[in-house]
């Protein structure tokens, strides 16, 4: 019996989405949880999961197709069984499909035959001009066999992205859905809280009313650290990113300084026996924060892989993290600005990642163009005082500055 | 509208046009070629393989020559027998050419026997061949369809390029020659001049004087094979003096008068200078025009410029449905590039997917001796094009099979950019190295790092390991050195 797996409604205001790609193929079998595909909204985007187990049977969009919410995205059955069985029990099911998910899907089976264009693929020298550019690989489209992105696609987004630095998003058309700007309306507009801005709001309210905040600011001379780890990407043509070494740094740093590794209370503290990470999603109209669960004694790998799963689970909405955090790290670096966190309650402290810049600074007798971070530290002064936070502080910078775990 | 007759019909039968007949045939067209003259075109016929059969030749009676240095006593005088040679060298190209006759048939592809002229877009006429057979010639294949008009959806040109010549060096049958006549010599010249230092000039001095012919190579520009980074071209170009053949770089050839059954040439140096020299024979090797004329194509609007037909990346010309690939397309004029050209441009009038073809990714090969092969750009090149580049050099002297083969001569020039790591081209001089460049090029097409062909293992002992040697040189860290 045929069953339609469907576009997910992720967030209130969102209608349809674009199909960024496929992760299964027609007759491929899936499991309760598998990727199927990714989507993208106006604001982000997510991965859908199967919630339903069998064998692919019909795909009805093809990437960069609009994908109408709670439409079919793609139709699961048996084995063996027809896709005309499949379509007319999606019918049976009230579900419409597509009416130009037939021509497409035709056309995708005689391009290629063979899997789409996966962003996977790429060719070292491609990848590492995109590594000495800060491009993100992923985010292109290839060119080369099979779609691989080689050193063409590469050099076609740099320059692209040199002509038009701003046009990106500039040619958005306001639509109703949208509550900022509202052009068409001079009135003001009220806005309720849903359900995830209530409890946001509750929370932070509570933790910067309650908790005696300190900050404490730091810079770490990145600059070897990004030598290492760009050289172990090329190598092993890996994912980590520079957040990934932050976090596992972090929690190594942490298990030298128990008292910020703990639940704060107006009686006392529970130094927690495990290190846990939080590491703050944005996500639609809100913000999650899964946990890595006993970060230290991770791999640099594992904990990287997690990241990335949680993150795109928290982007549909789903906690997917076993743990509960201990210590958080906010990081908007890649925005540019500097960041002085809230507190994840009951936690006794919280890093903000600012962003890089590259300062002339005097190294090894000479002066070199560094790669400097900004830290931040927000800690709960009843559990912890100024110096032990800069000792933390200190400590942190030190081992990412020296953080050489790329296995 | 009645159905055409084909749905491609390709006009000459030389690597680009016979491959792009059966590919088409193998995507389910209807496909025939056209040719006038020989199954193979002059690449199997009066091009790579017959001169490559020939300097095999040479290399058997040298390896003979010096057979004492390997411990090889042989009795007797080791002389060439030239007209062997060259019946060799015909039964190769014979049995190629014929190899070429059965690939057709067996893909169904029609071979119409004549010369083609457009008529209109999908309109070729075929008549009886206004262009004398170059002697001796393979017999014609059989069961070819005869001359007539015949319709195709699309039309491939790929009439390939003869030998350019110069006022005053037109070839004459009896000291001026081309390729055609120095490919079938009845016996080798007691002195010979070749003009041109190109990869058909080279190859023929190489042979020549293998023969035991006096042989002088004279080139217009400062260095031999000017196409090749010019360390690997002054190597050469030592080679060549120690095995006696005189070379001349930024020398004009001015007056040539016959006298005698030789001619006199007269030399002027870059500084004005003026010789006179006597030869037997003169080989003129200045390069191949592409073959352009009688095929209608001013009157059907397509596109030419002196240098080719012009095409966009899949070998569409400015005339609907009609294409173009190979030599007649531009340069380079070189075979691998034609075949290349014949599966793409074919594959796009198929389903449209085609792509575009990156000439620094197109290696180049010369059979002299010594061998030269290369791929990419030269490290002069490479600085121009705006590259800080790393250069890694590993002679043959330190490996150790180059050694054990006796063939101690060459050498492994590799350049990088230094910032990507980019392998931007490989230049190589010395044994075999037209066998040993596919490594540089499947580096290079996948867009390998200097990083990853360090981490390569190479086998040993092997020619190839001066190929990582190279590479580990371009970063410092050579082994053997």
């Amino acid at each position: 019996m045929a069953k339609p797996i469907v576009m997910p409604q992720v967030g209130q205001d969102l209608t349809e989405g674009e199909l960024i790609e496929w992760h299964v193929q027609v007759g491929d079998i899936v499991k309760k949880g598998d990727i199927l595909a990714v989507v993208e909204s106006e604001k982000a985007s997510f991965e859908v999961e199967a919630y339903e187990e069998g064998t692919v049977l019909k795909r009805f969009y093809e990437p960069g197709d609009m994908a109408i919410v709670l439409e079919p995205l793609l139709m699961l059955g048996e084995k063996g069984e027809t896709v005309e069985e499949a379509s007319n029990a999606a019918q049976g099911n009230e579900v419409s499909r597509p009416n130009k998910s037939e021509e497409s899907v035709q056309s995708a089976d005689n391009a290629t035959g063979d899997r789409p264009a996966s962003t996977t693929r790429s060719s070292p020298l491609a990848r590492r001009i995109a590594a000495l550019n800060k491009l993100d690989i992923s985010s292109l489209k290839g060119t080369g066999p099979k779609g691989a992105i080689v050193k063409r696609d590469v050099e076609a987004a740099l320059k692209s992205a040199e002509i038009s630095p701003a046009s990106t998003k500039v040619a958005i058309p306001p639509s109703a859905s949208q509550p900022l700007p509202a052009p068409t309306s001079d009135e003001d507009v009220e806005q309720p809280f849903n359900k995830m801005r209530q409890v946001i709001a509750n929370r932070l309210l509570e933790s910067k009313q309650t908790i005696p905040h300190f900050y404490l600011m730091a810079e770490a001379d990145i600059t070897d650290l990004q030598i290492r780890r760009k050289a172990h990407l090329d190598i092993t043509g890996g994912k980590i990113s520079l957040n990934d070494v932050i976090v596992h740094a972090t929690a190594l740093t942490l298990l030298e300084y128990p008292d910020l590794n703990s639940f704060v209370s107006n009686t006392g503290v529970l130094k927690k026996a495990q290190v846990n990470i939080g590491v703050a999603v944005s996500v639609e109209n809100g913000l999650m924060v899964p946990a890595i669960e006993n970060t230290p004694h991770k791999s640099l790998e594992e904990i990287s892989s997690l990241i990335r799963d949680y993150a795109a689970a928290a982007r549909r909405g789903i906690d997917k993290s076993p743990a509960k955090s201990t210590f958080s790290i906010s990081n908007l670096g890649m925005y540019g600005v500097e960041v002085l966190p809230i507190i994840n309650l009951p936690e006794a402290g919280i890093l903000g990642v600012g962003p890089t810049r590259r300062s002339v600074m005097e190294h090894r007798g000479g002066f070199q163009a560094r790669d400097i971070m900004s830290l931040s530290l927000a800690a709960d002064h009843r559990a912890v005082d100024g110096a032990y936070g800069a000792q933390f502080l200190k400590s942190l910078v030190e081992t990412i500055e020296a953080y050489n775990e790329f296995v | 509208m009645a159905r055409p007759d084909y749905d491609l019909i390709v006009i000459g039968a030389g690597p680009g046009g016979y491959v792009a007949a059966i590919r088409a045939a193998q995507l389910g067209m209807k496909a025939a070629v056209v040719e006038r003259e020989h199954l193979g075109g002059i690449c199997l016929n009066w091009g790579c393989i017959p001169t490559k059969a020939l300097l095999r030749s040479a290399e058997v009676l040298e390896h003979t020559q010096n057979a004492k240095d390997f411990g090889i006593d042989v009795e007797g005088a080791v002389e060439a027998n030239v007209g062997a040679m060259v019946a060799r060298s015909r039964k190769v190209s014979a049995q190629l050419n014929g190899g070429v006759g059965h690939l057709l048939k067996k893909n169904k592809v029609d071979i119409i026997w004549g010369e083609a002229k457009l008529l209109a877009p999908g309109k070729v006429a075929v008549a009886a061949s206004t262009k004398t057979a170059v002697e001796p010639s393979h017999p014609a294949p059989r069961q070819t369809k005869g001359y007539g008009t015949y319709s195709a959806k699309g039309t491939i040109i790929a009439t390939g390029a003869r030998p350019r010549v110069l006022p005053g060096l037109e070839p004459d049958g009896e000291i001026v020659m081309t390729y055609f006549e120095a490919m079938v010599p009845k016996t080798a010249p007691e002195s010979l001049l070749v003009v041109g230092s190109g990869a058909i000039g080279m190859e023929f001095a190489s042979f020549y004087a293998a023969m035991g012919t006096k042989v002088t190579v004279v080139e217009l520009l400062s260095e031999v094979l000017p196409q090749e980074d010019p360390e690997i071209a002054r190597l050469v170009r030592d080679a060549f003096k120690k095995r006696g053949i005189e070379v001349l770089t930024s020398t004009k050839i001015g007056q040539i008068e016959h006298v005698d059954g030789a001619a006199k040439v007269q030399f002027a140096d870059s500084a004005g200078k003026t010789t006179e020299r006597k030869f037997d024979k003169i080989i003129s090797a200045v390069g191949v025009v592409p073959n352009i004329e009688g095929l209608g194509l001013e009157a059907l609007g397509v596109d030419v410029t002196k240098i080719g037909i012009t095409t966009n990346d899949a070998g569409a010309t400015s005339c609907q449905g009609i294409y173009a690939i190979g030599d007649v397309a531009g340069a380079p004029m070189l075979a691998h590039k034609a075949e290349h050209e014949a599966v793409n441009c074919v594959e796009a009038i198929a389903n449209g997917s085609s792509h575009a073809l990156d000439k620094s990714r197109i290696p180049g090969c010369t059979y002299c001796q010594p061998q030269v092969a290369s791929v990419g750009l030269t490290e002069d090149a490479a600085r121009e094009a705006g590259h800080k580049v790393k250069v890694g050099r590993f002679p043959f002297a330190a490996n150790g099979k180059a050694v054990a083969l006796g063939e101690k001569s060459g050498l492994v020039k590799t350049v990088f950019d230094e910032v990507t790591g980019e392998l931007l081209g490989a230049h190589l001089v010395g044994p075999e190295v037209t066998e040993l460049i596919h490594g540089f090029v499947t580096a290079i097409g996948h867009e390998t790092t200097d990083e990853h062909l360090l981490q390569l293992i190479y086998p040993h002992p092997t020619l190839s390991e001066a190929m990582h040697e190279s590479v580990l040189d371009a970063r410092g860290t050579a082994l053997h050195i």
